[in-house]
């Protein structure tokens, strides 16, 4: 069991820490959370190497343990300002950076709930049923939570920030 | 760009700068051997603390039934048999689709006092889908969560409506994918919506709106209470977790996975394994089921509530048929 273990944590350890990595923004808690579900699950490897998908049970212990955490700094709430020179159609890499910064920043301010949603999605581009699954909601409540967190980006990003976009709302 | 490719790309614009987990591997196996090490501490210490605990908290002898109203230990919080806390669900849908499947609900309020309820039913055959009736007492955001989305006018009981739909493709079988929501202000002034999602059609999803009579009926929650403090009032409520808000504080009863929280104190409720802790401004009670089910409750500083006050309370839980186990969505 030791060798199997030490195989996973070897090869997959670097694609858990990227997961972790976004979902809780920080690269200390990544590690922390990552080693804390991988010690957690150790003496239980041999059931968990039996099913189909060890490495996917494993992302969602690391879900569930970062919608849990306790030590995770506390959302902070952020006024965000209007950035009207963000508009861009995708052509330009500085202000495309720019932007990709300021989500990076507002994804901080998401309920955990929202952004786990948010990263299941956009991330791991996984389907409404399965993020479902992976949280152990319904797939209305993830729909809720991406709507939300979604609309919560928007408007913090400013009109002008999103003037390219076609979402609607209301 | 959409924000939907911009969010994408920031994730994995971002991915990039996580640690790369060179020294991960020696990490975990640190942290495995201390949990082991406590572990087995927690096994020869257990019936000694266990034994101080029980002697310590005259809360612990209190069983549900030995009366009405009964003191709650030093927090002074009076716990009292609770009329029905679960408000009823608004409107009734009849008849349904033959699709629709088993039902749960989810209520939620906010400190400012609006209020959302949802009536959410699931079904697999023919292929997934899901149904949800939602009504609250604010107007709804009825964007599905995607830019690519078209939006049209409809009635609904002779009221203007708004019909949006989102596609998704097609599945294997050749049924269309969609995400539909019809949302109107309903004669008593509250927003509804009807959403649906999978291989359905928007007339059907039109027929649910068109049945919905303003009827009442009594929401199912995931646990009754033999006692609450007499204050409460219902904050949300899903089929996993109750939370209510009494005094300055919030309430929270949660049905979810066994983890092993740290810095705990082990208790007994009413036979079964359980521990306790108070920190970061917040009592908590982890009480294990068995079934890799585990009950957890948790009082901020302002409901007044203490560890004797959740262990009373936890006694007079009882599971419905309606609660699933979820983690936490904190």
């Amino acid at each position: 069991m030791a060798d199997t273990f030490d195989n996973f944590v070897t090869a997959r350890g670097a694609g858990l820490l990227r997961f972790a990595y976004v979902l809780c923004g920080d690269r200390h808690l990544a590690e922390d959370l990552v080693q804390e579900v991988l010690a957690r699950l150790h003496r239980r490897w041999a059931h968990i190497e039996e099913l189909a998908h060890p490495e996917a049970y494993v992302r969602k212990a690391v879900v569930r343990e970062f919608l849990s955490w306790r030590r995770r700094r506390s959302n902070r709430e952020l006024v965000a300002a209007y950035l009207p020179e963000r508009a861009h159609d995708g052509t330009d890499p500085a202000t495309r950076q720019a932007v990709f910064d300021e989500l990076w920043r507002l994804l901080e301010t998401l309920p955990r709930a929202q952004r786990a949603v948010l990263v299941l999605r956009f991330f791991e581009d996984l389907p409404d049923v399965r993020i479902a699954e992976v949280l152990g909601c319904t797939a209305v409540t993830v729909r809720v939570h991406a709507s939300r967190g979604l609309a919560r980006l928007r408007a913090s990003m400013g009109p002008a920030a999103t003037a390219t976009n076609s979402g609607v709302s209301g | 760009m959409s924000l939907d490719e911009d969010l994408r790309g920031a994730l994995h614009s971002r991915a990039e700068e996580a640690p790369t987990g060179t020294e991960l591997l020696a990490g975990v196996r640190r942290r495995s051997s201390r949990l082991a090490a406590r572990r087995r501490a927690i096994a020869t210490t257990v019936a000694v603390v266990g034994a101080v605990v029980l002697a310590a908290i005259p809360g612990l002898l209190f069983r549900p039934g030995s009366g009405p109203t009964t003191p709650s230990g030093p927090a002074e919080v009076e716990l009292v048999r609770p009329s029905n806390v679960v408000p009823s669900f608004p409107l009734t849908a009849t008849p349904l689709p033959g699709w629709v499947g088993v039902a749960s609900f989810t209520y939620a309020t906010t400190a400012q006092g609006s209020v959302e309820a949802a009536l959410n039913y699931e079904a697999t055959y023919p292929g997934p889908r899901d149904l949800s009736l939602l009504v609250s007492s604010l107007q709804w955001d009825v964007d599905l969560g995607n830019d690519q989305e078209t939006s049209h006018a409809a009635t609904v009981g002779g009221r203007d409506a708004t019909v949006r739909v989102q596609e998704h493709g097609t599945q294997e079988y050749g049924s269309a994918v969609r995400s539909i929501a019809v949302a109107w202000q309903a004669t008593t002034g509250e927003w509804v919506q009807v959403r649906a999602s999978g291989p359905v059609t928007e007339a059907e999803v039109l027929q649910v709106a068109n049945a919905l009579t303003v009827r009442p009926m009594q929401m199912t929650a995931p646990f009754t209470f033999a006692l609450l403090p007499r204050d409460v009032t219902l904050a949300v409520m899903n089929p996993s977790i109750m939370q209510f808000r009494t005094g300055a504080g919030l309430l929270a009863v949660a049905l979810e996975p066994v983890t092993e929280p740290s810095g705990t104190t082990a208790v007994d409720v009413n036979g079964h394994p359980a521990a306790a802790r108070h920190g970061s401004g917040v009592t908590e009670l982890f009480v294990e089921l068995g079934g890799d089910r585990m009950l957890h409750l948790t009082a901020g500083d302002g409901t007044g509530l203490a560890v004797v006050d959740l262990v009373v309370l936890a006694e007079g839980i009882a599971l419905e048929p309606a609660a699933v186990v979820s983690p936490p969505a904190r």
